[in-house]
């Protein structure tokens, strides 16, 4: 009898928890908040307003039809009507009613991206290791306070490599090496052959393979040639470091131990040219392409052995 | 000229803008600089052109009108290296990007040629001179010492790339979209290319460049509740404006059968592909997606072939003799990739099934020719067939990642990779790939990441006959179809020690063994390792430094004799490389407020350093190692700024490059060869140099 009591006690306690956390939201006592429009936002935001206004998403503001909602700042931050009438002070609930991407999960800030972010550029992101990474959408832009020098891709860093290598820090040690691309002269940065939204391709590059990707801007060595070299035809990468090497021309090693990690036919391929070969026009200067100039292959009726 | 006159015409254009009705600001930073330079050397400006004297560093301007907008903004304009971009857009519907950017690339400022172009990609040495080396070899090398030191002009090595692109979005209609690009890139200037009459007679020649390339892409995209489908087409084509490099034999000036009065050789001949992609994603229900994406590309060139040599005592120097005209190469790339990603099973379980094919399918014909002229000297009797190589990959993988517990997530990834080489050695190979992730956030100020991965590629075919017709020893494997094991593994700490300070480390370790290799590469193994920190020590003062290092060692293995029977690993003429690389980088930097929203100091420090140990080793013990190879350089930026209102700043700079290096192939480079095996060779003299630079500028910003 006893034991039933206590049984029962806790069965309508638990079954009262229950209905009071099951009730449906309207039947809270707090009025819900509402939208008031971006003027009022405004007046206390102007700053943020202002950087709003002039980008793309307060220029997207009257082309709701197109892109399915309202672009405004409640758009991203909800309605607004019980933060306003907050008037500023924190102590008050309303005032946390609108989101703070600061304050919001990562999923959430995505999600709220993503909802208009689900094509183009962005199309490939769930497959993206930086979504793997748990990377928000603001981990890199800033809507209010883009600081690349057009404001265009809103982000917050000045330099897109110095944004990359944030995280990518192992990456700085090839971009400071003696060969490198011409990337912190600033005549390309990390998003020319990434896209770090996600693409379908391997490290997230821009083109269905690597040499695609190199070859939209070395467009001479695309070839197809007459006579072509076997490993350049595969992947760039067999012989060149992209990110940066000790080596001229981003090689993954000096010449001519590079070659000759594959060519050690009979006569000069298999030589080890050391110290007393130093003036030797096999070891000096370019090595093995001071005749094999024509390396990436060649169109030439002699040039087998891409020397004409 | 051209980009001077574009720069102040969009100065023009923004100080006539006006702002009625509208909405405006930017701002303009510029300036002048003074500097110098210890030496002539060309890594101080090796893609950009630092200024002398007045700079405009960057500038932005912005005017919109509700959906309306106006983006003109520019960096180092009238420099070698500017870079503008203009973008107008019409609400969500029209967005129009119009960029130009110059990207030079110079390469030496000390390089000289005893040659003189005549035309586009010719070039000749006195015939007197020609005449006289014939005559009496025997003074060859005083003769042309002479000659060159006395005659030899600037060789200008270097090169710009201008860039002009477009790029329209477009949105018609809900749920539509539009994307076109377009890119003209032109490259136009020299660069070193060696031109070979022999082992004995080699020259390096400049390499005229003047060539063009054209992009034009155009992507269509539908977005619907629950569907993405996507169709691009494009075209791509290169123009190489000089066809052939043609340059005279410094040591004869008459043809004969066994030597020629001149060489010359194919430049890279014009391309063109077409591309074309397809692609669709669906959201099979709220928690499963399936992406699927086809590309596919044909690439062709069909250039006239040149003669087998321009050697007129050769009867083949007709074009009579060629089997063709052309190559007529074509080829076909493309690509297949699906996925389907789910969290169905658990909202905790993010599961991705995927499939990758890509396949390079080299249809150029074979050609087969009655011989060849290598060095334009004598004529080799044949036949020779090319070789038009192909391959594919295909592979299959998983990945799933697990938030197994708050704050831990758990990734693994297994891969199998399966490739075919077209008319190679190794023909197919197989490779299972395995990773495993941890991330653990213990608190909002700690996080820590550590992963593993392994992979086994090994040969499925192999054709030991085919490394015997391409002359090689049967022992090599070579390193991009051997077999292979890879193991990789690292971690990462992320801390915040306070809500001031926080640091990170970072270690990696790689090593790809090819264990079968008896010569070729034969080990790989990369370890590397940074510290980085930042401190916000003051409201008024941030420090920031880091340090990274890395060790990347390569052993090779080779054999000096390819006499049969095949040598043994342990052959008395067995020879090794162990090539020992160091890297290491070190920043610092500080932003200081010495009078808050006044005066503003930054200083920022950067150090690289590449060091490089060959140690070579063979059996008979006789092998002398060559020299180690460094290149160091410090870069001081210090800068001084005052705030004079609330939109202007004025700053003071300095500036300081340090460089320096040691590399016994890129050092006293003269412009003839030194040695008895090398004292006929002709160089450019094109030495990487040590120096110093100094910096000095006052820089002027506004926003407005």
């Amino acid at each position: 009898m006893r034991r039933s009591w206590w049984v029962s006690t806790i069965f309508v306690a638990l079954l009262a928890v229950a209905v009071f956390a099951a009730r449906p939201q309207g039947l809270q006592s707090e009025p819900v908040a509402t939208f008031v429009g971006s003027e009022k936002c405004k007046e206390c935001h102007e700053p943020e307003y202002k950087e709003f206004a002039a980008g793309a998403h307060g220029q997207a503001a009257g082309d709701s039809v197109l892109i399915g909602q309202s672009v405004n700042c409640e758009t991203c931050h909800g309605p607004g009507s019980r933060h306003v009438a907050a008037d500023g002070d924190t102590e008050k609930p309303g005032f946390w009613d609108v989101r703070n991407f600061k304050k919001m999960t990562v999923a959430e800030i995505n999600g709220t991206c993503r909802t208009c972010h689900k094509a183009g550029e962005q199309l490939h992101w769930d497959n993206s290791m930086h979504a793997r990474e748990d990377l928000a959408c603001t981990s890199c832009h800033s809507m209010h306070h883009p600081q690349d020098v057009s404001k265009q891709a809103m982000l917050n860093n000045s330099n897109t490599n110095e944004l990359c290598l944030s995280c990518h820090r192992n990456k700085r040690l090839g971009v400071t090496r003696s060969s490198h691309m011409p990337l912190a002269e600033g005549g390309m940065n990390c998003a020319d052959c990434h896209n770090p939204h996600g693409s379908s391709s391997d490290h997230m590059i821009r083109f269905a393979s690597t040499n695609e990707l190199c070859e939209s801007c070395h467009t001479d060595k695309r070839g197809p040639f007459l006579w072509e070299h076997a490993p350049v035809r595969e992947n760039c990468l067999n012989c060149h470091e992209p990110h940066g090497s000790n080596n001229d021309k981003l090689l993954a090693g000096k010449k001519p131990y590079l070659c000759q990690r594959c060519h050690i036919g009979t006569r000069h391929p298999s030589t080890l040219y050391d110290n007393p070969d130093l003036a030797s026009n096999r070891l000096f200067n370019r090595s093995c392409t001071n005749c094999h100039s024509q390396i990436h292959g060649s169109n030439h009726p002699s040039g087998q052995f891409f020397l004409r | 000229m051209r980009a001077r006159a574009a720069s102040f015409a969009i100065l023009a254009a923004l100080l006539a803008a006006s702002p009625s009705r509208a909405d405006v600001d930017g701002f303009i930073s510029a300036g002048t600089m003074w500097w110098a330079q210890s030496a002539n050397e060309a890594t101080f400006q090796e893609f950009r052109e630092v200024p002398q004297g007045a700079f405009l560093e960057s500038f932005l301007f912005r005017q919109w009108n509700g959906p309306v907008a106006l983006v003109i903004s520019g960096e180092n304009a009238i420099r070698k290296n500017a870079n503008y971009d203009v973008t107008l857009a019409k609400g969500a519907k029209v967005r129009l990007d119009v960029g130009y950017q110059q990207i030079p690339h110079l390469f030496s400022q000390v390089a000289r040629i005893g040659y003189y172009e005549t035309g586009p990609g010719t070039f000749v040495l006195p015939d007197s001179l020609q005449i006289a080396n014939q005559r009496v070899p025997a003074s060859y090398n005083s003769r042309m010492n002479d000659y060159l030191n006395q005659s030899a002009d600037d060789a200008r090595l270097s090169f710009r790339t201008d860039i002009l692109r477009g790029r329209l979005r477009a949105r018609p209609q809900r749920g539509w979209q539009f994307d076109v690009t377009a890119v003209r890139r032109k490259r136009d200037g020299r660069k070193a290319y060696g031109g070979t009459f022999g082992f004995s007679n080699a020259v390096e020649m400049v390499e005229p460049i003047n060539e063009s390339m054209l992009d034009v892409d155009g992507l269509a995209n539908w977005t619907g509740k629950k569907v993405n489908v996507r169709a691009g087409i494009g075209v791509s084509s290169f123009d190489n404006r000089v066809n052939a490099l043609v340059w005279d034999n410094p040591q004869r000036f008459t043809d004969s059968p066994t030597a020629s009065g001149r060489g010359r050789l194919d430049l890279y001949p014009n391309n063109d592909a077409f591309r074309g992609r397809l692609g669709a994603s669906w959201q099979v229900q709220s928690k499963t997606s399936l992406d699927v994406e086809a590309t596919a590309s044909r690439q062709s060139q069909d250039d006239a072939w040149l003669p087998f040599t321009i050697n007129s005592a050769i009867p083949q120097s007709s074009p009579d003799s060629l089997p063709g005209r052309s190559t007529d190469a074509k080829a076909v790339e493309w690509t297949g990739d699906v996925r389907l990603h789910s969290r169905a099973l658990t909202p905790s379980v993010l599961a991705t099934v995927r499939l990758h094919h890509h396949h390079y399918d080299n249809n150029t014909p074979v050609w087969t020719f009655a011989g060849r002229s290598a060095y334009d000297n004598a004529w080799t009797p044949g036949p020779f067939s090319t070789n038009p190589f192909g391959n594919q990959q295909t592979t299959a993988g998983a990945d799933v990642d697990w938030n197994a517990i708050h704050h831990v997530q758990l990734s693994g990834t297994a891969e199998m990779r399966y490739r075919e080489h077209t008319l190679r050695e190794g023909s197919k190979d197989e490779e299972p790939f395995f990773q495993g992730m941890v991330h653990v956030n213990p608190s909002d100020d700690l996080r820590l990441k550590a992963f593993a991965s392994y992979a086994h590629r090994y040969l499925t075919e192999f054709d030991e006959a085919e490394l015997a017709d391409q002359g090689e020893q049967l022992g090599l494997r070579r390193y991009d179809i051997a077999n292979r094991k890879q193991g990789r593994a690292g971690a990462e700490i992320e801390a915040d020690l306070t809500s001031d300070f926080d640091v990170a480390f970072e270690y990696s370790y790689e090593r790809n063994h090819f264990d079968e290799t008896v010569y070729g590469l034969q080990e790989e193994r990369v370890q590397g390792g940074l510290v980085q920190g930042t401190l916000h020590a003051s409201s008024d003062l941030d420090l920031n430094a880091g340090y990274g290092v890395s060790w990347p060692i390569t052993r090779q293995a080779s054999n000096e004799s390819n006499a049969p029977p095949p040598p043994t690993p342990d052959a008395p003429t067995n020879w090794w490389a162990t090539i020992h690389d160091r890297s290491e980088w070190a920043t610092a930097g500080a932003i200081w407020w010495a009078l808050p929203k006044k005066l503003n100091f930054n200083l920022n420090y950067t150090y690289s350093r590449d060091q490089t140990d060959y140690d070579l080793m063979n059996a008979a013990n006789t092998a002398v190692d060559v020299p180690n190879t460094f290149y160091r350089r410090h870069i001081v930026e210090a800068e001084a700024l005052w705030r004079a209102r609330y939109h202007t700043d004025l700053s003071l700079r300095y500036g300081y490059d340090f460089f320096d290096v040691a590399d016994f192939a890129n050092q006293d480079i003269p412009l003839l060869g030194p040695t008895a095996t090398a004292g006929t060779a002709i160089y450019l003299g094109d030495n990487v140099r040590p120096y110093v630079a100094n910096m000095v500028s006052v820089v002027y910003s506004r926003r407005f």
